[in-house]
């Protein structure tokens, strides 16, 4: 394989001849043996017939004698045996075998001239002693002559046994010659048959070898795979066609150099580590993936399958049969990056994040230090990616992973951990310090306004800290501890970092718990909607109700909005909540409207979550309740929070226009403590403002609370909108807005929130008692 | 010669060493003082006498069966030799008949040599094979000083 070899000429054909030769020489053996055995039983038949022939002479001449002697006897039976055998050995013919039972034995004509002159000898012979025998006869008894012919028939009966014993002997030496040639010829065929079976093998083994080689060889060569063959010391001895393609070198060009100087550096220890497991394991081919030089300067990823065929005689090397997959690494490597990056920011995600924070908690175990994790939430992000499309809500989570990234030190790891929460891991070592002084980075970093789309957004984070011994937390646990502060940073206020103590992690089970609780509340019949009072601030008629909803929990009692309600709303059954609400506030109102005369006209105002704004169903829902209940839509007012306005807010202002266009109201809800814009106040859809009870409260001192609250009322003077209070609780506060103008009020002053069959009696009346509220009436 | 081309010769070289005949040799006949012609059944000599010492017979039998050859001194003439009890064949034991040397086989065609030491007398020269004598396989000698 070391050198280019000229095409292969199959030697089949030389396989076939020799195999040819092997059957003929096997048949010829089977032949000859089969005709040596035939001989010798034949050589044998005639000895024993030529052996009785001396025997038949011999009792001829006894006859013949006992005949001359007058005694009874039958010379001719011999002697016509003795004719017909001796004719027999000589011409062929039959004659009696010599064991009788009528079997007949046909010799074989004589095969040497020396057998045959012999037997013609006998022959001969025994025509003399056939001649002798009749001039015996001829004489008479006790005559010389007779006595003279006896002996002559005696003489030539005994030359005729000698010369039949010599026949015998002959035919038991050329019988004994063809035996010993037929060994030699069988020694010699079994010879020639070894011979040729070795030469067979050989040239079938040649043959199969270069058909094997000649194989291999097209295989390798036709193959689109690089298929290269070193020796046992790593040296080039092959390189196929391919290299041309695959590594933009002549496969001449690779033969001869070390295939490891091939190899990346990198992935030479790799590729090293592969050989040494195919020597140990011969029949044990190796997968290993490792870079390749290109002619051109870069590095190709191949995947090689290494054989050692070092004991193969069509090969006898090492082969390694590459395939180029740069194109397949780069996709695994594209598809890794995805199963551990965040597609959208292309941070690492929540699997690699958990995997470094691991890392992170080993280390420090062994160090004896701590792992500082933040998570970061984006506050309120659903009703930014719920009102503005969730194309823009991933723009500004492209732009947020940006601005955190910019915080973070290039040591630090920031990931994406789903939806808008971001976890970011501190470089070991770090401390509390170093993660509250981040937090307060990334909390003013996002408060800058983003231009996602050519629209200013603005963000606020809750961010969670947790920072513990790495011999005292788990990476789960460490997680854990930071999602439970960021949202202890959510509930006491948002836009905020908290640092984990372990009492939070009570109050988010403890918020999980009523969660669950939420769940089933509304079906269990636990929730109930109480309606505070709004009252003309000038005649204490009952111009309308607040539907407040209270849940009286089975075992904890009365729990407050303030604590549910966020709840209901991260785990969405505020949207069925919100329904069910609608449908009791318009119901309620038709009752005590069809009932009590003085409160014929009752409009009833609802608090919509941010969450129901951006639903379909709310307008279904809507609908339906004032359908169901036969009020006028204009009695349904529907309150809206000054955040739910956050942002940019054209999908809620048209789900606003909606809504009114359906005949309900709609009205601002704690007015003045968001950051709607005067200007965008003017372009909203609504019919009433409720001012926030801190404003109300802002009064007491008078003074700059105060004409901040004329402002207001006049505000909405301006902007033809009713203006109510909230939070009215002493008569200086209804006193003042009494003087300011403003017509609509709530607050405990006048009614605290209670239940329909409390208020059944303030609604047959249909008037607040002006006692209770100290204000004159006109 | 690519060993593919080379096995071949090798295999036929091998088989024809193999397939050659016996290394025997018929060496040149040596001087003979007598030839001996044997046949059935008469035995002829080149000569019928020779000088005595050291005599090489020159055996061939002219067959066609075998024969053998008794060389005895003897006074008596070649066909009034004892027979044994057979009747047929010599008496070999006899003190009438001093057997000096044989070859008890010939076959035909075959040449064999004799050699004896022979002093001066009167020697004859036998086939005693069954009936061979007595069908008139013998002949006389004188081996002179």
């Amino acid at each position: 394989m070391s050198r280019r070899s000229a095409p292969h000429r199959p030697s089949g054909l030389g396989a076939i001849a020799s195999l040819a030769v092997l059957f003929l020489v096997v048949a010829g053996i089977f032949f000859y043996n089969a005709q040596a055995i035939a001989n010798q039983r034949d050589a044998a038949l005639v000895s024993n017939v030529a052996g009785r022939l001396r025997a038949d002479v011999e009792r001829y001449v006894a006859d013949m004698n006992l005949v001359a002697n007058g005694q009874p006897a039958d010379p001719d039976a011999s002697l016509a045996r003795i004719r017909q055998t001796a004719q027999a050995l000589l011409s062929g013919g039959d004659v009696p075998a010599v064991q009788g039972g009528g079997e007949i034995v046909v010799p074989r004509p004589p095969q040497s001239a020396l057998l045959r002159r012999k037997l013609d000898q006998q022959r001969k012979l025994t025509d003399e002693l056939a001649q002798r025998g009749r001039q015996l006869q001829a004489t008479s008894p006790g005559t010389e002559a007779r006595k003279q012919a006896l002996l002559d028939l005696r003489v030539v009966g005994a030359q005729l046994s000698s010369v039949t014993g010599d026949v015998v002997g002959q035919i038991t030496r050329e019988n004994r010659d063809a035996l010993e040639r037929s060994n030699r010829i069988e020694r010699l065929l079994g010879l020639v048959t070894g011979i040729a079976a070795v030469t067979v093998g050989l040239l079938f083994m040649r043959t199969g070898r270069s058909r094997e080689e000649a194989r291999y060889r097209a295989l390798a060569h036709n193959s689109a795979d690089l298929v290269i063959v070193t020796d046992g010391d790593g040296e080039v001895r092959y390189a196929s066609q391919s290299a041309h393609a695959i590594l933009g070198r002549e496969a001449d060009e690779l033969r001869g150099t070390r295939f490891l100087s091939l190899v990346h550096p990198d992935d030479r220890d790799l590729v090293q580590a592969a050989l040494g497991e195919l020597e140990a394991l011969p029949d044990a081919p190796v997968r290993v993936q490792y870079r390749l030089s290109h002619a051109l300067g870069h590095w190709l990823m191949v995947e090689t399958s290494w054989a050692n065929l070092l004991d193969d005689s069509a090969v006898r090397g090492m082969v390694a049969n590459s395939r180029d997959v740069s194109d397949r690494h780069a996709l695994e490597e594209e598809l890794r990056r995805k199963a551990f990056r965040d597609d959208l920011t292309g941070l690492p995600n929540r699997a690699l994040f958990g995997d470094r924070v691991e890392q992170a908690v080993q280390r420090a175990h062994k160090s004896g230090g701590v792992v500082t994790v933040l998570f970061v939430d984006l506050d309120d992000f659903k009703t930014v990616n719920d009102s503005l499309g969730h194309t823009t809500g991933d723009h500004l989570l492209m732009a947020v992973a940006e601005r955190i990234t910019t915080c973070i030190r290039s040591t630090d790891t920031a990931a994406r951990l789903g939806g808008d929460e971001f976890g970011i891991l501190l470089t070991d070592g770090s401390t509390v310090d170093t993660a509250e002084s981040l937090a307060e980075r990334l909390i003013s970093s996002l408060r800058d306004p983003f231009d996602v789309d050519g629209r200013p957004l603005v963000v606020s984070a809750s961010i969670g800290i947790a920072c513990q011994l790495g011999t005292q937390v788990t990476s789960e646990a460490i997680l854990r501890d930071a999602d439970v502060a960021m949202y202890a940073a959510k509930s006491q206020g948002k836009g905020r970092a908290e640092v984990f103590a372990h009492q939070m992690h009570r109050e988010v089970v403890e918020r999980q718990r009523l969660g669950s609780d939420l769940q089933l509340a509304l079906t269990n019949g636990e929730l109930e909607v109480f309606y505070q009072p709004l009252v003309d601030l000038t005649t204490g008629v009952v111009a309308g109700v607040e539907a407040l909803l209270r849940w009286h929990h089975p075992t904890r009692g009365s729990i407050p909005p303030t604590v549910f309600i966020p709840i209901a709303e991260e785990i969405g059954v505020i949207v069925e909540i919100g329904a069910w609400v609608l449908d009791q506030a318009c119901h309620q109102i038709a009752d005590w409207s069809a009932r009590h005369e003085a409160v014929r006209d009752l409009a009833v105002t609802v608090n919509l979550s941010p969450v129901q704004l951006v639903t379909e169903r709310l307008f279904d829902d809507v609908a339906r309740a004032i359908e169901r209940s036969g009020i006028e839509p204009s009695s349904l007012i529907l309150e809206i929070t000054e955040g739910a306005l956050s942002g940019d807010n054209d999908k809620v202002v048209a789900g606003l226009v909606r809504l009114r266009a359906t005949g309900v109201r709609l009205a601002i809800d704690d007015f003045g403590t968001g950051y709607s814009s005067l200007s965008q106040l003017r372009m909203l859809p609504v019919d009433m403002l409720k001012i926030d009870k801190s404003f109300i409260d802002g009064t007491a001192d008078g003074g700059r609370g105060t004409a901040l609250l004329h402002s207001i009322i006049d505000l909405g003077r301006v902007l033809n909108l009713e203006v109510v209070a909230e939070g009215i609780e002493h008569p200086e506060q209804a006193e003042v807005l009494h003087h300011s103008g403003s017509h609509l009020g709530q607050g405990f002053y006048y009614a605290v929130p209670a239940s329909p069959a409390d208020l059944e009696e303030l609604m047959a009346k249909g008037l607040i008692d002006p006692v209770r509220s100290g204000i004159t009436l006109v | 010669m690519p060993p593919a081309r080379r096995l071949p010769v090798v295999l036929a070289a091998l088989v024809a060493v193999l397939a050659a005949p016996g290394c025997d040799r018929d060496p040149a006949p040596p001087r003979a003082d007598v030839v001996v012609d044997l046949k059935d059944f008469d035995i002829g000599l080149s000569t019928d006498h020779t000088s005595a010492g050291h005599v090489v017979f020159d055996l061939e039998n002219s067959g066609p069966t075998v024969h053998e050859l008794v060389v005895a001194r003897t006074d008596l003439p070649a066909d009034d030799l004892p027979l044994g009890r057979d009747g047929l064949s010599v008496d070999e034991d006899t003190r009438k008949v001093r057997v000096l040397g044989e070859d008890e086989s010939v076959q035909l065609t075959e040449r064999h040599q004799l050699d004896l030491d022979l002093g001066p007398g009167h020697y004859v020269l036998f086939c005693n094979l069954e009936g061979h004598y007595l069908g008139g396989m013998h002949a006389d000698l004188e081996v002179r000083p």
